[in-house]
C-alpha cells in the first residue's frame, strides 16, 4: 500500500519535472542567446553552435574602453542612467511617503480624491503623456537636461507609489499612533520614529519600483534627451540598433551590461517586490 | 477634520487622542511635495493638452485655433481606426495568454517536486529583464537568416517563419515576447493566492471521491478567482501601456501592421509633427479612461475586493 502511494507520487513528480524543464528552457533561450553573443567573437555567434568555439571576454573590453564609435560615451551614458534612476527613486520615496503618511495617518482632507486621481493616473499609458510632457518640459526650459527625465519619471511613478504606500500604511495599527501622540510626539516625530520603521518593507518595494522604472524607461528618455552625452543607455542601445552596420556582438554585450544592474537589484529585493507591489490590490 | 462619508465609514473610529491633538494645521507640509509634483507635471500638462487639441500646432511653427477640427479629422482617419483594432487585438492576446499560462504555471510550481526551486527561479527571470534589452535580443532572434528561432524551427522540420517581418505574424510574434516577459508575474500573483488556501475542502472532496479536474474546477478556481481578477487588471493596464517592445522591434511595421494606439500617437506627434491632432486623440482617450476608471472604482466598492 505505502509503496503504491510512493510510486504514484514519484510518477506525479516526474510529470511535473517534465513540464517544468521545457518551460525553463523556453525561458532561457533569449537570455542564453544574449550571453552567447556577448562572449562570441565577431561573426562567429551566428554559426548555430550551442557554445562558441572560442569564448572570449574581448567584447566587454571593447565596451568598457569605449572602442567603437557607437560606444564613445558609454560610461557617461551609464552614469546618466544611474543618476536618473537614483534621483527618481529618492524623489518618489520622499513624495510618496509624505503623501501616504498625510492621507493615511493624519487623515488629510481631500485624501480620497488624491487616491482616486493617483489610481487613475496609473491607468494612463506613458505614450499618452508624451506630447504634453515634451511641450511642458520645453516650456520649463528643461529639454536635454537630465532633470526633465527625472521629473517626468517622478510624475509617472508617484501616483502608483502613493497608492501602494497608502494601502500599506492603512494596515498599520492605529493604536501605535495614539500611544505616540499620548506621549507627546509631534507629527514629524510620529513620522520618523513610528511610521518609517514600520513601513520599511513597502518603502524598499516602492524605491526599487521607481528605480527600475526610470532605469528601464525608453520613450521619455528618447524624447526629452537627444545629445549623445545626455542620453541614457536604453536610448543609446536603440540608436545603436537603428544603424544598419551595427556590430551585433557589441550591441548584445552592451545590452547585457545594461540588463544586469536592474536584475541584480530586483533579485536582491525580490521578496519585497510582488507582495509589496500587489499589497494594494490583494485583500489580506 | 471633515471627510467624505465613505472614507469616514471605512476608517477606524476616531479616538480621543486624535480629537485632542488636531494635526489638521500641520499635515499640509507632508502633502506639499506631492501637490507640487501633481500640479506641475501632471495637472498642467493635461490642461496644456486640452489647449493644444483645439489648435493646429506644429513643432517649430506657429499655431492656429481650429476648434473641434482635429476631432473631426480623427473620425475619418482610417489609420486611427486601424490602430484601435490593432490595439484591441494585441491587448486581448497579451492578457488572455499570460493569464492562462500563468495559472497553469502556478498550479505546477505550487506542487512539490525535485528541482522546483531552481526551475521556478529560471522561469521568473524574464520579469527582471529590462524591456529594451528584451526587445534587442528578440529582434536578433527574429532575424530572417541569422536568427536562432528559425534555426530551432528547422530542427523540428518546420519551415521558417517571417516573425515580425510579415503583416500577418507581427502581432502574434510581439505577443509571444510579451508572454515570455510577463507570464511569470501572473504566476507569482497566483502562487500568492494558492499559498493562502485552506486544505480542508480538498480533504473532504477527496473523501467524496472527486477527481483532480473536479477539485480544480470547483475548489481551486473559485478560491483563486480574486487573484485571477487582480492579475487580469494588472495585465490589462500593462498591455495597454506597451510601447518600448513594439517600437524597438517593429516600429509599428511592417507598414502599419503593429501600430497600436501608443505607436500611432508617437508617430503622429513626433514623426509627422501633428501635435494638435495627437493631443485630440489623447483628450478623447483621457475621457474614456476616466469613464472606465470610474466604472472600475464603482465595481471595486460594490464587490469590496479591495476594501
Amino acid at each position: 500500500m505505502t509503496t503504491a502511494i510512493k510510486w504514484r507520487s514519484v510518477g506525479q513528480e516526474a510529470k511535473l519535472i517534465l513540464i517544468g524543464i521545457p518551460v525553463a528552457l523556453w525561458t532561457l533561450i533569449p537570455i542564453y542567446h544574449l550571453l552567447l553573443f556577448a562572449i562570441s567573437k565577431k561573426d562567429t555567434a551566428f554559426s548555430g553552435n550551442l557554445w562558441p568555439s572560442h569564448p572570449t571576454l574581448a567584447n566587454f573590453g571593447t565596451v568598457f574602453r569605449q572602442e567603437h564609435y557607437f560606444l564613445n560615451n558609454f560610461w557617461l551614458q551609464f552614469w546618466n542612467s544611474v543618476f536618473i534612476a537614483a534621483m527618481t527613486g529618492a524623489l518618489v520615496l520622499v513624495i510618496a511617503t509624505f503623501a501616504a503618511f498625510a492621507i493615511s495617518r493624519l487623515k488629510a482632507r481631500g485624501g480620497r480624491l488624491v487616491m482616486n486621481l493617483a489610481l487613475f493616473t496609473y491607468f494612463i499609458p506613458a505614450a499618452f503623456l508624451a506630447v504634453p510632457m515634451y511641450r511642458t518640459m520645453g516650456l520649463y526650459g528643461l529639454l536635454n537636461s537630465q532633470w526633465a527625465l527625472i521629473l517626468a519619471m517622478v510624475a509617472i511613478a508617484s501616483p502608483y507609489a502613493i497608492w501602494v504606500l497608502k494601502q500599506a500604511s492603512d494596515k498599520l495599527p492605529q493604536e501605535l499612533d495614539e500611544a505616540a501622540i499620548m506621549d507627546g510626539a509631534s507629527p514629524l516625530q510620529l513620522f520618523r520614529l513610528v511610521y518609517l520603521p514600520l513601513m520599511m518593507p513597502s518603502l524598499v518595494a516602492i524605491g526599487t519600483y521607481a528605480i527600475l522604472l526610470a532605469w528601464n524607461e525608453y520613450l521619455y528618455a528618447f524624447l526629452l534627451l537627444s545629445k549623445d552625452t545626455s542620453i541614457t543607455l536604453p536610448v543609446a542601445l536603440g540608436n545603436f540598433l537603428a544603424a544598419d552596420d551595427s556590430p551585433w556582438e557589441l550591441l548584445m554585450t552592451t545590452g547585457l551590461i545594461y540588463a544586469l544592474p536592474p536584475a541584480a537589484i530586483y533579485y536582491a529585493f525580490r521578496k519585497y517586490m510582488v507582495s509589496g507591489l500587489t499589497a494594494g490590490a490583494v485583500k489580506s | 477634520m471633515t471627510e467624505s462619508p465613505a472614507l469616514a465609514a471605512s476608517a477606524p473610529p476616531r479616538s480621543a487622542a486624535h480629537k485632542k491633538y488636531d494635526f489638521s494645521r500641520k499635515y499640509w507640509v507632508f502633502a506639499l511635495p506631492a501637490v507640487i509634483v501633481v500640479l506641475s507635471v501632471i495637472v498642467f500638462p493635461w490642461l496644456f493638452t486640452v489647449f493644444m487639441s483645439v489648435h493646429d500646432w506644429k513643432i517649430g511653427g506657429g499655431m492656429d485655433f481650429v476648434g473641434l477640427g482635429n476631432f473631426r479629422t480623427l473620425v475619418f482617419d482610417d489609420r486611427f481606426r486601424e490602430s484601435l483594432l490593432i490595439t484591441f487585438y494585441f491587448t486581448v492576446l497579451a492578457v488572455v495568454i499570460p493569464i492562462v499560462l500563468g495559472t497553469l504555471a502556478a498550479l505546477v510550481f505550487h506542487r512539490e517536486f525535485p528541482f522546483r526551486g531552481i526551475l521556478r527561479t529560471i522561469f521568473v527571470m524574464p520579469m527582471m529583464a529590462t524591456p529594451v534589452a528584451v526587445a534587442l535580443v528578440w529582434k536578433m532572434m527574429f532575424h530572417p537568416q541569422l536568427g536562432v528561432l528559425n534555426y530551432l524551427l528547422s530542427l523540428f522540420g518546420i519551415p521558417p517563419s517571417e516573425w515580425v517581418f510579415s503583416t500577418s505574424t507581427v502581432i502574434p510574434t510581439l505577443v509571444m515576447v510579451e508572454v515570455w516577459h510577463w507570464t511569470p508575474l501572473v504566476m507569482l500573483i497566483l502562487l500568492g493566492g494558492l499559498a493562502g488556501m485552506p486544505t480542508e475542502p480538498y480533504e473532504s472532496a477527496k473523501i467524496d471521491g472527486a477527481n483532480s479536474w473536479q477539485m480544480f474546477r470547483f475548489i481551486t478556481l473559485p478560491l483563486l478567482w480574486p487573484y485571477i481578477m487582480i492579475a487580469l487588471v494588472i495585465r490589462t493596464i500593462d498591455a495597454l501601456k506597451v510601447f518600448d517592445i513594439i517600437f524597438v522591434i517593429s516600429e509599428g511595421g511592417p507598414g502599419t501592421a503593429s501600430e497600436t494606439l501608443n505607436i500611432f500617437l508617437y508617430l503622429q506627434a513626433f514623426q509627422f509633427y501633428k501635435l494638435g491632432y495627437s493631443s485630440a486623440v489623447v483628450v478623447i482617450f483621457f475621457t474614456i479612461i476616466v469613464a472606465l476608471s470610474l466604472i472600475l472604482l464603482y465595481v471595486r466598492q460594490k464587490t469590496k475586493w479591495n476594501s
